[in-house]
């Protein structure tokens, strides 16, 4: 029974949401939407569950003084910061003009996504920038006929984007153009089609069973 | 010194790269630019829209992803205010309320309502509406919020708008939601089918490849996107087809502005990418001009090698 009604609820709600594609039934299609507002109802209580399980991962190991157990005081206290700011409703310590304190829009929680967050989260991308110039010195290397290929057309791409592309040679935007509607859609194509096959066919295989790593086989 | 290079301490290459960033923001150099097919696309399906059209506008990015982005996000938001269209906005992306609510104060609420920069009348360049008249929540534009569930909003919107959304968000905070049957905008919309055009800027899942998996090839809807420059090879294989229009990271940003006439971050940020850029190219160059000198002179230096030649 643990193992026969997933593998039949898999089966009837599998077959009703790729039958909907091609059933234009009205109650069809309240079936599957239903079924979609259950999918959201899931999402968010998803959010709950990594709530509590960062809660539940982090605290013990700060109370056993673990490694790096300061930075886990940092993100439970970041967290519990940014979920006080929020949750407590705008109308408390709200002023008789200009925004409220608290609440998602207050100046609390404005500031630590405006001051906080959003410099580290955009510092954390730039970094790149950094490692993306140590690599290009030190990995990119025309080694044989197909890194020369690839660091040949990375060059005319990267150029091509700029506008001293431009500048250096009118046509360069255009070679540019071309390597992205050619020889990257060829291969991207190719390989997009390969992976719509390969989700048709693990698709089929959990519907009809055949597939039950999802039930911990 | 051949040696010394080849090991050359890569903080030499991030303080480059720092000055390769740094300079053009304090010096800004401006070079021309063409606008490429794929951006030009997106700037005529808004200029063809019909003033009262609806647009859905749904921003799906992160701070890290703002640069690129955003300044398309707001290029495009001032051309479709100036088109005089119905703007709906939404995100799928938990990071981004915040986000849209800042566009929402700046364009819409600063610029537009206030005729404010780019709306100036009496400023050169200002672009204003030709039937000009404040944009007012709910009626003109509209804030229906946040949701999770990635695809599974995006399928649903596809089918019910307002199932997936039974709630706008209020105009202000502290306010109550507002059900979107109350809400004029919506009025005439209930699934995605009923926009005039679908607009995205998206830095990665979910995004404008969901968008097209899920609704667009299915309900033939007419869909542009900005994305981060990574993913644009990504995107590439629905352009023209399933994506009407396809604007890459801050170069595609920068041509948008240079469109609407209204030069901006994507232009500015423009210029240190290409001084970035124009450094990695340098640094690939030395870099393989080393590696081959050290091939060629290292049969000469080391006996053993070359093959047992000598």
């Amino acid at each position: 029974m643990k193992q026969t009604l997933p593998l039949v609820i898999t089966f009837l709600i599998g077959t009703l949401m790729v039958a909907e594609f091609f059933v234009p039934h009205a109650g069809v299609h309240e079936l599957t939407a239903l079924l979609q507002e259950w999918g959201l109802v899931i999402a968010a209580a998803a959010f709950v569950l990594g709530g509590i399980n960062v809660v539940q991962v982090n605290i013990p190991k700060i109370a056993r003084r673990e490694r790096d157990w300061g930075y886990r005081v940092v993100l439970i206290g970041s967290a519990l910061a940014m979920v006080i700011a929020g949750f407590i409703p705008a109308s408390v310590f709200k002023p008789e003009t200009g925004a409220p304190l608290f609440g998602k829009e207050g100046i609390v929680f404005t500031f630590l996504f405006d001051y906080v967050f959003a410099p580290a989260n955009a510092t954390m991308f730039a970094l790149l920038a950094f490692f993306i110039a140590s690599a290009a010195f030190r990995a990119f290397r025309a080694r044989n006929l197909e890194a020369t290929l690839m660091l040949s057309a990375a060059i005319v791409v990267m150029v091509g984007v700029i506008p001293v592309g431009e500048w250096i040679w009118s046509g360069m935007p255009a070679v540019k153009q071309w390597i992205l509607d050619y020889a990257n859609n060829a291969g991207r194509r190719a390989i997009m089609v390969g992976v719509a096959l390969g989700a048709v066919a693990t698709g089929l295989r959990i519907i009809l069973g055949l597939e039950r790593s999802h039930l911990g086989d | 010194m051949l040696e010394k290079l080849a090991t050359l301490d890569r903080r030499w290459l991030f303080l480059v790269m720092a000055i390769a960033i740094i300079v053009p923001l304090l010096v800004p150099v401006s070079l021309p630019f063409e606008a490429s097919p794929p951006v030009r696309a997106t700037y005529d399906a808004v200029e063809a829209l019909r003033p009262g059209q609806t647009v859905l506008l749904s921003i799906d990015y992160d701070p890290a992803a703002r640069p690129e982005v955003e300044p398309w996000a707001r290029a495009v938001l001032r051309h479709l205010l100036r088109r005089r269209v119905k703007i709906v906005m939404m995100t799928l992306w938990d990071k981004a309320p915040p986000i849209v609510r800042s566009l929402i104060n700046e364009i819409v609420l600063g610029e537009y309502n206030q005729r404010r920069g780019y709306f100036a009348p009496d400023q050169p360049g200002g672009r204003l509406a030709q039937d000009y008249a404040p944009y007012r929540y709910g009626e003109d534009y509209v804030f229906l919020g946040y949701k999770d569930g990635k695809e599974i909003v995006i399928a649903g919107m596809g089918q019910n708008l307002r199932q997936m959304f039974p709630v706008a968000e209020a105009e202000r905070e502290g306010g109550d939601k507002i059900p979107v049957a109350r809400i004029p905008v919506l009025s005439g919309i209930s699934s995605l089918r009923d926009f005039a055009l679908i607009l995205e800027a998206s830095a990665g899942f979910p995004g404008a490849k969901e968008y097209v998996q899920q609704v667009v090839t299915r309900y033939r809807l007419r869909f542009a996107a900005a994305t981060t420059a990574v993913s644009v090879t990504d995107l590439s294989p629905y352009y023209p087809e399933q994506m009407l229009g396809l604007i890459g990271g801050m170069r595609g940003s920068a041509e948008y502005e240079q469109l609407v006439e209204a030069p901006g971050l994507g232009t500015s940020g423009l210029n240190v990418l290409t001084f970035g850029q124009i450094f990695v190219i340098l640094a690939i160059v030395l870099g393989n001009v080393i590696f081959f000198l050290q091939r060629r002179l290292r049969p000469r230096s080391s006996p053993g090698a070359g093959g047992g030649v000598g």
